[in-house]
Parts: structure tokens; sequence; C-alpha cells
């Protein structure tokens, strides 16, 4: 992906083997959903989007790889975790990748109260493509 | 600043340095950790370039204003960069009560070990 020209409402990118212009803020928003929609109904499938070199920073705790990553996210102490986004921002990255920031709520078990969070993540696409990435950075915070 | 191997480090230097130019009496001195390439999206206002970004920082509307950072995560980013992520509160004009805050930033190396702010984002976290 090269770098967007920002300063326009639609935030648009051309990718390296298309002349097609790409919305990032419509690729940044998907890739969250299906993220957040994966983390509360299949929270397994999220071990394809960490590499190797892959750092998880959850709530000041430091994890690397994979394996480590799935170990902290498979066994955090709630059951049910809904993430509820309130806003995404998304630039590139100028690394080839796209910086993506989400604040929102989060509940945790049905509880009615929620938490307020925020989430960035540095996501890096597969090659060739524009709708599949895996995620180089990722933290995340609860703002209490 | 010097590059130092601990991310934390530089992190946290570049945060002090950062936040206390912010809100110190001359926030246009922010300009060289910015060039063309800088992109800043500060609670939802998007800027490119050195001088659109200098132009928001320098016309908020508050006369002054304090950051008081709670924490700090950073972690590298690929090619030499740091992403850093930090909550905390703003107070702003003397205000009491300070507004939750976040603000993730991607730092890449410049000339002569610096550090550069290539993206930016900024949020109040309220709901």
């Amino acid at each position: 992906l090269q770098e967007a020209a920002v300063g326009s409402s639609t935030t648009a990118v051309e990718s390296s083997t298309q002349s097609t212009v790409l919305d990032i803020d419509e690729i940044g928003k998907t890739f969250m959903e299906k993220y957040y929609d994966l983390f509360q109904n299949d929270r397994a499938k999220l071990e394809s989007y960490y590499r190797e070199y892959s750092c998880l920073s959850f709530e000041g705790q430091g994890f690397q790889g994979p394996k480590q990553i799935m170990n902290k996210l498979r066994n955090l102490p709630v059951k049910s975790i809904q993430h509820t986004p309130k806003t995404i921002d998304v630039q590139p990255s100028g690394c080839g990748g796209l910086m993506l920031y989400v604040t929102g709520e989060l509940r945790l078990d049905s509880t009615d109260n929620p938490v307020r969070f925020l989430h960035s993540m540095h996501i890096v696409p597969l090659e060739g493509s524009t709708t599949d990435f895996w995620i180089n950075n990722d933290i995340f915070r609860l703002q209490v | 600043m010097a590059t130092q191997s601990d991310p934390n480090q530089i992190g946290k230097a570049f945060l002090q340095h950062y936040y206390a130019t912010f809100d110190g009496i001359n926030r246009n001195n922010l300009a060289s950790l910015f060039n063309d390439k800088s992109m800043m999206t500060y609670e939802g206002s998007q800027h490119m370039g050195q001088k659109s970004i200098m132009e928001k920082l320098t016309t908020l509307q508050f006369k002054k204003c304090r950051h008081d950072s709670k924490t700090m995560d950073v972690q590298p980013s690929g090619a030499g960069g740091l992403m850093i992520v930090v909550t905390g509160d703003i107070f702003v004009d003397d205000g009491k009560n300070g507004i939750k805050y976040s603000e993730v930033f991607h730092l890449m190396k410049g000339q002569n070990n610096s550090f550069w702010i290539h993206n930016l984002v900024f949020r109040l976290n309220y709901c």
C-alpha cells in the first residue's frame, strides 16, 4: 500500500499491483469488525493473524509470537467479551501497512456497565492483498 | 535524542519532550518532529505534513493545557520504527477535572539518530 493523500473525507491509497483507489478507512473498519467478531465468537481463529514477530501489549503485559499471544487471549479471566468500537482512525503506517486506532466500550460477561477501551494495531497486508492482513503490533488498554 | 537499545527508554524520553513542548510556552517547537510525510488525526480532524499539523496544534480551542500521562506502551513497528500508545488525562485552561485521552505515535528514525513522527492519532476517550 502506498502513502495516502490525507486531508479529504475519504482517505484513498493506491495498491502496488493495481491502480484502483482503495478506501483505507473502510478497509480498517472491516478488519476491526471481523477481528472483534472472531474475538467474541471464535477466538481460536485469531491465531492466523499473528506471526513470529507479532507483539501484543495487553494491559501492560507483553507477548510475542502466536503461541504466547493466543495463550493470553484464550485465558482471559472472563467468559464473554464484547467490543463496541466508537471511533476508528486509520492511517498508512509508512512501512507498507496500516495504523488502526480504536476507542470504544467493552462489555464483560454481559454486565450492564461497559468499560472504555482503546486498541491500536499495525496491520500488514499479505502479498498482493487488500483484504487479508496480519498483525505486526497490537496494543490494548482499558481506560478506567 | 540519542538512540539507546531500550525502546521503553526512548519512548519515555520522547513523551517527556513532546508533552513538555506541547504544554509549554512555545508549542511551535514541536514543528521539528514533523515533516511533509507526517500524518495526524486529532479528534477526527485529518492533517498531512508539518505545516497543516502545526496549524492545527497551535490553534486548538484552549489557551493552556497539561497532559498527565498514566500509561505508556512501546513496541518496535518494524524497519526501525517505534509505536507508542499513551493514556492519561488532559487538563485545559486551569480546569480542575481532567478529560481522559489516548494517543498513538508511530516514530521513524531520521538523521542523526533522532526520531520523527510519521503517524499521530489523538482521541479523547469518554462515552
